[in-house]
């Protein structure tokens, strides 16, 4: 499951282009023989079928990143990005689509093909005035440079809606695994080794599209799927820094799976965090209750459709999440991956489905 | 070796500004490779000599990067740093690290404060106190291989080759300048010179100038003539700057006219483009201070424009720096037959 990850968080999959981890996750599950669905959005449909009731199993695709929106006339390249804040991009390597399709050979060091590099600068501080120290750069001075000499150079190596995501590789770092992306691929990786088993429901896997846009992709696979309980495995904060609390931390790398209660956009039914929670206990599995009030995942589209779904969370904490490189526990992976392999193996979708 | 994979073995290794040990080694083990002679100095500069005689041309670029220590290690583990020379904090986080700890190098990420913790306008630009240095280590590990004073610098990643011959990496400041003039000493190779060149790798550049100090004070040489980076423009900042394409060669109060005039010539003859710097004092690279040592040395600043100095990402044009190899070839060869005295000499 780790070596996928590792495989997965290279591959480029900003939102709206996440062609390349779409074919690398059709390709780890073609030996299964399950089928396979894409829908009109890009999100990548597989089914289990199987006596019980149907459960939806989600996770997202796509990364933050950025698109070309410019060709500017010096040759450098203006960017449009979501979920990015400008204070991790100065400094950093990025690749950029030519929007040629992406080739497949092998993957991890390859994922590069059909795009070129380019960097991230600012104003040299010797060449800032005082007051500019105080200020962070915002995204509209903040530009791609790929070497170009001018707008005609430029204009043959990109084009406009090209996708961007740093360049980085995975690596391992102190016990903890340090790569991009781990929002959301931890969440696929998990979903991929989930997918091995029956568990004897109508299991229903989305890899779904678009979620850092506004959880775009899930709410046309809730519609599809209309599942009668839904778990999502994501990425998510984990601000456990010297000077944060328990509750600004709102979870903890090491501290094992996080259970939502409630997000921006959700607020979990009393009966799902308890059976997670029973599931844990019951298991050993060690878990946290996620503390933040804030963020959102796929889960806050899927709960709102087909006359509601009852819909738990079940996260992984990342330090520096939504930066070039971000930190995961691959003990805090596995215990996600554990706690939802035992709620389904238990069956303890019957301790939260209400029948009517 | 071409000159990318010499900039690329420089670039490995760390050199935080007065830990120069390790870039030191790698400069050494070049020269070495090429059957030059070479010794250090008591201030760790590194030096290479070719020829025989006068004059005796002092070619000097630093060694060291703009870098930090560590200043403390958290009770969970995690690490606060402190700058020692020009590092701006608000490129760090998101950015890979190495400290150079008691049992050797241990990689990091830069993290600080989220930024959705207070809703403002504007984020506030990260400050010191909000960077933190996480190397994912359990705080006991940690606290074992890594004390207060331990050398940081940005993560070392092979230079990226962008378009244009251009190409972006770490620590382009100094290392490119400095590849370039090995590079020349591997060109100039068993040639006959009528001059003695020293190359010069120097110490603590960007913090006190000591390695130029103690070099040219040493060598007493007839010219010297130090080899950096300068601005290059990016998008709107029109001033101090100089495009990527032209070597640049600076006049100034501060160096000696004569020299600009041997290095200009040798730009002109060789038909390389190249654009002149003006400074009234030509403060910031190891030309300040050699001109001031011994008895007072002819100076001279030869510099590579550079994007986005002091961050892991600085672009320099390859052919720029090629360029200068070839104009410092050209100069030097010149020397032969050149009338070099009297070119440095004052006409009152």
């Amino acid at each position: 499951m780790l070596e996928r990850l590792k495989t997965l968080c290279a591959l480029p999959g900003v939102s709206g282009h996440e062609g390349p981890v779409r074919a690398y996750l059709k390709k780890e599950l073609a030996p299964l023989g399950l089928k396979t669905v894409v829908d009109p959005l890009g999100s990548l449909h597989v089914r289990r079928p199987g006596p019980g009731p149907r459960i939806l199993l989600a996770a997202h695709m796509d990364e933050v990143g950025m698109v070309v929106s410019g060709i500017r006339e010096d040759g450098t390249l203006a960017y449009s990005g979501a979920g990015l804040d400008a204070r991790v991009l100065v400094g950093k390597r990025v690749r950029i689509g030519t929007g040629a399709p992406m080739a497949f050979g092998s993957f991890g060091t390859s994922a590069s093909q059909g795009s070129i590099p380019g960097v991230i600068g600012c104003k040299a501080i010797h060449l800032q005035k005082e007051e500019e120290f105080k200020r962070t750069f915002p995204h509209e001075e903040l530009y791609l440079d790929i070497g170009a000499k001018d707008k005609k150079e430029a204009a043959q190596a990109v084009r406009i809606g090209d996708p961007v995501w740093f360049d980085v590789e995975p690596m391992e770092l102190g016990g903890l695994l340090c790569a991009k992306a781990l929002d959301d691929c931890i969440g696929c990786a998990i979903l991929l080794e989930l997918l091995q088993e029956d568990y004897g429901c109508d299991l229903w896997a989305a890899f779904t599209v678009q979620e850092e846009l506004g959880l775009r992709g899930a709410m046309a696979t809730a519609h599809r799927a209309e599942p009668a309980l839904a778990l999502v495995l994501e990425g998510t904060t984990a601000n456990d820094l010297p000077e944060l609390s328990p509750p600004k931390a709102v979870t903890r790398v090491g501290g094992g799976a996080a259970l939502t209660v409630m997000d921006a956009r959700t607020l979990a039914l009393p009966e799902m965090v308890a059976a997670l929670i029973k599931t844990a206990q019951r298991h050993a599995i060690p878990y946290q209750l996620r503390q933040g009030t804030k963020g959102g995942t796929d889960g806050g589209a899927i709960h709102q459709a087909c006359c509601g779904c009852p819909v738990g969370g079940v996260s992984v904490p990342c330090r520096y999440i939504h930066s070039p490189n971000s930190l995961a526990s691959p003990a805090d992976i596995r215990a996600a991956y554990e706690l939802a392999r035992a709620f389904l193996r238990d069956q303890m979708w019957n301790e939260v489905i209400r029948h009517a | 070796m071409d000159l990318l994979e010499r900039i690329a073995r420089l670039t490995a290794a760390a050199g935080a500004t007065g830990m120069e040990d390790a870039v030191a080694a790698e400069v050494a083990a070049q020269l070495t490779e090429l059957g030059v002679e070479v010794f250090r100095d008591k201030a760790g500069s590194v030096y290479g000599k070719i020829g025989e005689g006068h004059p005796l041309v002092l070619l000097m670029a630093h060694m060291d990067e703009v870098g930090m220590v560590v200043q403390k290690v958290e009770e969970n583990g995690m690490l606060r740093l402190c700058k020692i020379a020009g590092v701006d904090p608000r490129i760090l986080p998101g950015s890979r690290l190495v400290i150079q700890g008691r049992e050797g190098p241990v990689w990091a990420v830069a993290g600080a404060l989220p930024p959705h913790l207070k809703k403002e306008e504007e984020p506030p630009a990260y400050q010191w106190e909000d960077i933190l240095c996480d190397t994912g280590l359990a705080a006991e590990e940690a606290r074992r291989l890594i004390r207060p004073g331990d050398m940081v610098t940005l993560a070392p990643e092979p230079p990226l080759n962008l378009l244009s011959g251009r190409a972006s990496g770490k620590t382009m400041d100094d290392r490119a300048p400095l590849a370039a003039l090995i590079e020349l000493f591997a060109r100039l190779g068993d040639e006959e010179l009528s001059c003695t060149v020293v190359l010069c790798a120097s110490v603590q550049e960007e913090k006190s100038g000591a390695g130029a100090m103690a070099g040219a004070h040493n060598l007493c040489p007839d010219m010297a003539i130090a080899v950096d980076v300068c601005h290059a423009p990016p998008p709107d900042t029109p001033f101090r700057t100089y495009p990527l394409e032209e070597v640049v060669l600076c006049r100034s109060a501060s160096l000696h006219p004569g020299l600009f005039t041997l290095l200009e010539s040798s730009a002109k003859a060789m038909r390389i483009p190249y654009q002149v710097e003006a400074a009234m004092a030509a403060k910031g690279t190891d030309a300040w201070d050699m001109a001031v040592q011994a008895s007072g040395v002819a100076t001279g600043l030869i510099s590579v424009p550079l994007r986005y100095m002091h961050t892991g990402v600085e672009v320099l044009s390859l052919e720029t720096l090629a360029n200068m190899q070839k104009l410092l070839t050209g100069f030097l060869r010149g020397l032969k037959t050149g009338p070099w005295e009297e070119a440095l000499c004052w006409r009152d």
